[in-house]
C-alpha cells in the first residue's frame, strides 16, 4: 500500500489525503471563530489533512489568516487553502490544511486562526488568535 | 332495494373511515446537528497607552491609559487563554531607537490572571469570560520620544 502510494503523483497523493480526511473528520461544523478545536487524524499517506471552519462573529468584514504551528508555536510548513481570507460578517468558511508528516509517524500541530486588528496610533491593539490542537497518526 | 341500501351503507362507512384515516396522516421531520468544540474571541476596545511622568514607561496602567477589552466564548471547559509579549512597536517615531521591555498582562472576569512572561494558558470556563488586557513598555535609562506608538498584543485561545 505504501509503495503504491509513493509511486503516485503528488497531486494524486494530495487528493487521496483529502478524500481520506473527508471520511475521517466531522464535516459541516459551523461555529464562531474556529471549529473544531480538537481532533485526531489517521492518514495512510505522507500527509494529513484537516478541515477547519474560521468564522467571523462580528457584523463587519474581517481579514483572517490561518497558520500552522508546532507545540512551541514554531511555524510548520503546510499547504493552507486559502491561507488568507476575507470573511463577511457572521459568516464562516472552510479552510483545508494539509501538513506533511516528514520523518515523524505522529505529529501534533496547532492550527490557528488569526484576525488582523485595525491600526490606530497611541493604542495597543489586541490580535485574536484561536488555536485548535490536532494529533495525526501515520499508518 | 334492501340489498342496495346495505351496499350504500357499507360504502358510506368505508368512505368515512378512509377520510378519517387520511386526516390522521402525519409525518415526522427529523432534525439532527453536531456542535463542535469552538472558541470565540471578540475584541471589544483597544487599549490606550500613556507615558509615565518620568517618561520611562509607556503603558495602559498609567494615568490616561486604559486596558483593552475582549470577550471569550467557549463551549468546552478545556480551553485556556494566554497573551504574548510584543517583540517591538508596530509604529514608533522615527527618532526613537530605544528597546523597551514589553509586558502584556490579562485579567479574567473569573478572577484569574496571567501575563506574557508565563505563557501557559489560563483555563476559562464554558460560556462567556470577559478579559482585560494591559500592556507596559519599560525603558531603562532612557525616555520615550514624543510621537505616536502602536503595539499589538496577541490574545490566544487554545
Amino acid at each position: 500500500m505504501k509503495t503504491s502510494l509513493k509511486r503516485k503523483a503528488p497531486a494524486t497523493r494530495a487528493l487521496t489525503t483529502l478524500v481520506a480526511a473527508a471520511f475521517l473528520l466531522p464535516v459541516g461544523a459551523y461555529a464562531q471563530s474556529m471549529s473544531p478545536m480538537r481532533g485526531k487524524v489517521t492518514s495512510f499517506t505522507d500527509m494529513f489533512a484537516v478541515k477547519v471552519f474560521p468564522a467571523n462573529p462580528y457584523n463587519h468584514r474581517i481579514k483572517v489568516e490561518v497558520k500552522v504551528y508546532d507545540a512551541d508555536f514554531r511555524p510548520v510548513p503546510a499547504v493552507i487553502s486559502p491561507s488568507v481570507l476575507l470573511l463577511a460578517g457572521n459568516s464562516s468558511r472552510q479552510v483545508t490544511v494539509m501538513v506533511p508528516f516528514g520523518p515523524d509517524r505522529q505529529k501534533r500541530v496547532r492550527i490557528c486562526t488569526e484576525s488582523t486588528p485595525w491600526a490606530q496610533f497611541g493604542q495597543n491593539n489586541i490580535k485574536a488568535q484561536i488555536c485548535g490542537k490536532f494529533i495525526a497518526q501515520r499508518r | 332495494m334492501k340489498n342496495r341500501m346495505i351496499a350504500c351503507g357499507l360504502m358510506a362507512v368505508f368512505l368515512s373511515a378512509h377520510a378519517a384515516h387520511a386526516q390522521a396522516v402525519s409525518g415526522a421531520v427529523p432534525f439532527s446537528g453536531t456542535v463542535d468544540s469552538s472558541c470565540t474571541v471578540i475584541v471589544g476596545s483597544n487599549g490606550t497607552l500613556a507615558a509615565s511622568t518620568d517618561g520611562t514607561v509607556l503603558g495602559s496602567k498609567n494615568g490616561g491609559g486604559s486596558a483593552g477589552t475582549a470577550q471569550v466564548f467557549t463551549n468546552d471547559g478545556s480551553f485556556g487563554v494566554s497573551v504574548a509579549n510584543p517583540t517591538g512597536f508596530d509604529t514608533k517615531p522615527g527618532a526613537f531607537s530605544g528597546v523597551p521591555d514589553f509586558l502584556a498582562e490579562f485579567a479574567l472576569s473569573t478572577g484569574k490572571s496571567g501575563n506574557g512572561n508565563s505563557p501557559a494558558p489560563v483555563k476559562v470556563p464554558k460560556g462567556q469570560t470577559d478579559v482585560n488586557v494591559d500592556l507596559t513598555a519599560t525603558l531603562t535609562n532612557a525616555v520615550f520620544d514624543k510621537g505616536d506608538y502602536k503595539a499589538t498584543v496577541v490574545l490566544t485561545c487554545e
